[in-house]
């Protein structure tokens, strides 16, 4: 890259320092107006520069002329480049007391102040509506003035002239704290820059899952200062942050933690003792009593329960049907949706457990709790099985769904001990069958699944349908993408293979992802196995092999390589021969935008419900390209939709979930070999819109007929009747 | 990429006619997405537009330094935190400083002799190389002949040297609890040895405390890896330390050798306090240690 800055290299035209000490100097003279003149003229010559702003807050503030000490620094934090002025910064004493020598009013900061208490007491009013007017009628705290600190407000002593600064120690520990999951309580608002630096750092998990934060705060003057210093509406109705606050601060506290939805605090920080005989009882109030607990079980436990199972398995009775979702996996929360509705709409009962806010953590006496309530005659999840939920009672069979080779239940070595006789599996393709068989798992309580699709949300639309003209396109792919092959190869090495402890390994890391990735660059369009990458990646092991925790360790390395780069790279192959080919094609989901070659493709995020079925049905094609498997839940959700598929063909031994199995080759689902093979058969296809649409309506006709809600929760049913006759005797 | 400031009402000269922007905060949105869309090309014509129609403002200065290394030009990037360096006030360039990051960064991938430090650190080197010359001759050889190391640098921080980590681009920085931790030990004349380079940090802090009349306190460090040590020894001039035999370092595969000659001289007491892990020296010396008491 050609840089050159000629003539500047290395003669500045002016040092800041040298300027601050002339200037320092004729201020020191205490001649105002020569002063004012000077800097008037070191402004003039430097209108960008922050530092001639500091340098004349700086001198203002020695002359007390406070207000346009102010205006030159507000000036100055509102042009300077983000962090560089901050707490640290040598010119923070100067504004500090630029501020406290004006009036509240002269910061300009009131209406920032009442913004941020009105948003936060309307947000605390729909969870605490006490407590939120109780703020709103209290006084404001003496000896505390809220002022602004290089655009960020904080609290600063007018008597002291202090302002609160929180101390690195205590950063480290709140770190340490929200990043293991442990959350915490704050005894007192404090500073107010603690809480506010906690909330910043709680980390939000890959799928949004996140933390409560606890604040106790018996006096209501604090939290009001609190309220007007940050906006923290949002934090609030998330339930992220958890005020008990005012005179009932121990009424509410009993109030939230006897839902059993959020987890006991797991580190007090400030001073507890004002609230420490409470504390002691919050574990004991997120469970519920042994009486409660034995009861459950022994409905369970008895002959009543036995009976009600007789009776389903004769079919004279539908079983009650507890779903178990999870709010922040949106693929298991819209599949237990699915199979709820299809449940039903069969005539069975049906209650779903869910997290309300992405702070939750239900404990096991929720569970119980619900099921004393409820009682199910038989528990449901998607990916999820019991070894996940053991305050189940053991005689609740549990049916999962497995639909992710990834779920948590895949990863214990043994399986069969954990589970029950009566709970089943149904796994989504062979693969997944194989795995749970590999775990113990006895045939009679595995079963095959595909995914359902509901068909009120997907079908067919008329043409000329304005959602159906928005989403117009001659091929379409809808699948969340991460970046492009660069950049997913350069983040998996940061996430999975940077290991600074153990350097050995990480090197014969580097060696096999090396490897792999040559491999796969050989031919980008080649299909390519788990089985191959870890044959590969074993045998490149120094002799003697690793420890068993480290061979743990390259097995995830494999399968995360493969999720991150192989799966995107096979992907963005044939996408790209697409893009070549001058078609019209768009690529929905997340972040494709930040794809290199693909971006001008992004159609953005849709909705999974009316926008992603209009974009089924405004692609002339819709793609299916997976390196695992020709079958997938958007293929049925888009055959209900009546797309026209063309499906990348993988080996069908190796085919984790065959589309063959449900569709017939030809007359409703086409196949493409290579990219050549894929832009021929997307022109054909264009040009013969008849052929192609009568294709997509066989295909549709039969995902609407077999493959429903309905009829996926009837099969399930049928299963699990079989399954309990066989049972029972 | 042109900047308009702000006016305070005193200043009686019309800003930059441009309305481009009207922050640096405005100006650093722009630059990032040209490094996000990697449009390398352009944004060195910005960057050099900015510098030249600003070149007194630190920001600017900044920003140049930050995405020319983001850029990969860890060269050029070095030159404008030069300027920075030279432009900026006194005390507003710090760790906090979010041009940090990218300063060290570009330090770290940059040939040695192309840092700006170079001068520095060698003569750091140099000074500390001949004062230990006096005592350890075989060792200054072995240092001398020995190659840089490959995970540490020794390299500027606004001001003062540090070692930096090249996996981690960041500066080395003894834990916290260090600092509490030694914090009543400097206070004492307790002989200490420090297990390892670390840090670099541990070592100072105690030689900085120790330089009173009334404190001499012994400092013995060991070091197995020489590129370590070497980089250790271009922080900073200890030299002085050296020479009055306020610290013993030992150094390389011949630290026990080393370390057995001086003790068996029984003119220097035994350590009482460990800094670091003694695990990986501390069988071997064992040996020598009680061979040196006996004597």
């Amino acid at each position: 890259m050609d840089y050159p800055i000629p003539g500047i290299k290395r003669a500045p035209v002016c040092s800041w320092e040298v300027e601050s000490e002339r200037l320092e100097a004729l201020a020191g003279r205490g001649n105002l107006q020569d002063t004012l003149d000077a800097l008037e003229n070191l402004l003039g010559d430097h209108p960008a520069s922050t530092e001639a702003y500091l340098i004349g807050g700086r001198i203002l503030t020695r002359f007390g002329e406070f207000r346009t000490a102010f205006q030159m620094f507000a000036a100055a934090a509102g042009m300077a480049a983000c962090g560089t002025l901050g707490e640290s910064h040598p010119d923070t004493p100067y504004l500090v007391t630029a501020q406290l020598g004006l009036d509240e009013e002269d910061l300009r900061i009131q209406p920032r102040l009442a913004r941020n208490l009105g948003a936060n007491l309307e947000a605390l009013e729909s969870i605490e509506p006490e407590l939120a007017r109780r703020i709103s009628l209290s006084q404001d705290p003496e000896n505390r003035r809220i002022i602004d600190l290089w655009g960020e407000l904080i609290v600063a002593d007018p008597r002291t002239g202090k302002f609160a600064a929180t101390s690195e120690k205590f950063t480290e520990e709140v770190k340490y704290d929200v990043k293991t999951g442990i959350p915490v309580a704050f005894c007192g608002v404090g500073s107010c820059q603690e809480i506010l630096k906690a909330l910043r750092l709680a980390p939000i998990g890959f799928l949004g899952e996140t933390l409560p934060i606890y604040l106790f705060e018996k006096n209501l003057e604090r939290l009001k200062l609190l309220f007007r210093l940050a906006d923290l509406s949002g934090l609030i109705r998330e339930r992220r942050l958890i005020i008990f606050g005012g005179p009932d601060w121990s009424k509410s506290m009993q109030r939230t933690f006897s839902t059993l939805r959020f987890p006991a605090p797991g580190n007090y920080l400030g001073d507890k003792r004002p609230y420490q005989p409470e504390f002691d009882r919050i574990r004991a109030s997120i469970d519920i009593s042994p009486g409660e607990k034995e009861e459950v079980l022994r409905y369970y436990a008895g002959d009543a329960f036995k009976n009600r199972l007789r009776e389903i398995a004769a079919g004279r009775e539908l079983p009650r049907v507890l779903i178990i979702s999870i709010l922040w996996t949106t693929v298991i929360r819209d599949m237990g949706a699915r199979f709820e509705k299809g449940f039903r709409e069969l005539g069975c009962e049906t209650h779903t457990i869910i997290e309300e806010t992405k702070v939750e953590e239900l404990s096991d006496g929720f569970f119980l709790r619900s099921i004393g309530r409820f009682k199910p005659d038989l528990a449901f999840c998607v990916s999820y099985a019991r070894p996940s939920y053991k305050a189940l009672p053991d005689q609740l069979p549990f049916l999962c769904f497995s639909m992710d080779d990834m779920g948590p239940v895949l990863q214990l070595p043994r399986l069969v001990e954990q589970i029950r006789p009566a709970d089943i599996f149904f796994c989504m393709g062979r693969f997944l069958k194989k795995q749970f068989a590999a775990r113990g798992i006895p045939p009679f309580q595995l079963s095959e699944m595909i995914p359902p699709a509901d068909p009120e949300v997907f079908h067919p639309l008329p043409p000329d349908d304005p959602m159906v003209k928005k989403f117009s396109a001659d091929v379409a792919f809808m699948k969340h993408n991460w970046c492009d092959l660069d950049q997913n190869l350069k983040d998996f090495i940061r996430w999975y293979i940077s290991d600074p402890k153990n350097p050995p390994f990480q090197r014969v890391l580097q060696e096999i992802v090396r490897k792999m990735h040559e491999l796969v660059l050989a031919d980008r369009g080649r299909v390519i196995f788990a089985e191959e990458f870890l044959e590969m990646a074993f045998s490149m092991l120094p002799r003697g092999g690793l420890p068993p925790e480290w061979e743990a360790r390259l097995r995830t390395v494999v399968m995360e390589y493969m999720a991150w780069v192989y799966n995107y790279s096979f992907k963005y192959y044939f996408l790209e021969a697409v893009a070549r080919a001058d078609l019209k094609l768009r690529l929905y989901g997340n972040r494709w935008e930040r794809h290199s070659a693909l971006s001008a493709f992004a159609g953005g995020l849709l909705a999974n419900g009316e926008e992603l079925n209009a974009a089924f049905n405004g692609a002339a094609i819709s793609l299916h390209i997976h390196a695992g498997s020709t079958m997938h839940q958007r293929v049925v959700e888009g055959a209900q939709a009546g797309a026209f598929f063309l499906v990348k063909r993988l080996d069908g031994e190796k085919d984790h979930l065959r589309l063959t199995d449900c569709f017939e080759e030809d007359r409703e689902v086409v196949f493409f070999d290579s990219a050549a093979d894929l832009v021929e058969k997307c022109r054909h296809y264009l040009e013969r819109g008849d052929e192609r649409r009568a294709i997509a309506q066989r295909m549709c006709e039969r995902a609407r007929r077999e493959h429903s809600v309905r009829s996926a929760a009837g099969h399930m049913l049928e299963v699990y009747r079989g399954h309990l006759k066989r049972l029972l005797g | 990429m042109t900047l308009t400031a702000p006016t305070p009402q005193s200043s009686k000269q019309a800003p930059h006619p441009s309305q481009a922007a009207s922050s640096w905060k405005e100006v650093e949105g722009y630059l990032e997405a040209l490094a996000f869309r990697k449009e390398f090309l352009q944004l060195a014509g910005e960057l050099r537009d900015l510098v030249t129609a600003y070149p007194s403002s630190t920001d600017a200065r900044y920003l140049a330094g930050k995405f020319l290394t983001r850029a990969g030009e860890p060269e050029a990037a070095l030159i404008e935190f030069e300027m920075l360096k030279d432009l900026a006030l006194r005390g507003s360039l710090s760790l906090e400083h979010p041009a940090t990051e990218s300063y060290i960064a570009a330090q770290l991938e940059v040939d040695s002799e192309r840092l700006p430090c170079r001068r520095l650190r060698e003569e750091n080197l140099g000074a500390n190389l001949a004062a230990l010359a006096a005592f350890e001759p075989r060792a200054v050889e072995e240092l001398k002949g020995a190659t840089d190391a490959t995970n540490l640098r020794a390299v500027d921080l606004w001001g003062e040297l540090v070692l930096a980590c090249a996996t981690t681009k960041r500066p080395k920085r003894p834990s916290l609890s260090f600092y509490e931790s030694v914090q009543n030990l400097l206070q004492t004349s307790a002989p200490v040895v420090f297990w390892g380079v670390h840090t670099g940090q541990e070592v100072l802090c105690f030689l900085r405390r120790s330089s009173r009349a009334e404190l001499k306190r012994f400092h013995y460090l060991f070091e197995k890896d020489l590129p370590t040590l070497k980089e250790f020894l271009r922080l900073k001039d200890i030299s002085a330390a050296i020479e009055d035999e306020r610290l013993k370092i030992f150094g390389g595969p011949e630290l026990f050798d080393a370390f057995t000659r001086i003790f068996s001289t029984g003119r220097y007491p035994p350590p009482l306090v460990n800094i670091g892990d003694r695990g990986d020296y501390f069988s071997r010396l064992e040996g020598g240690g009680d061979e040196g008491r006996r004597r």
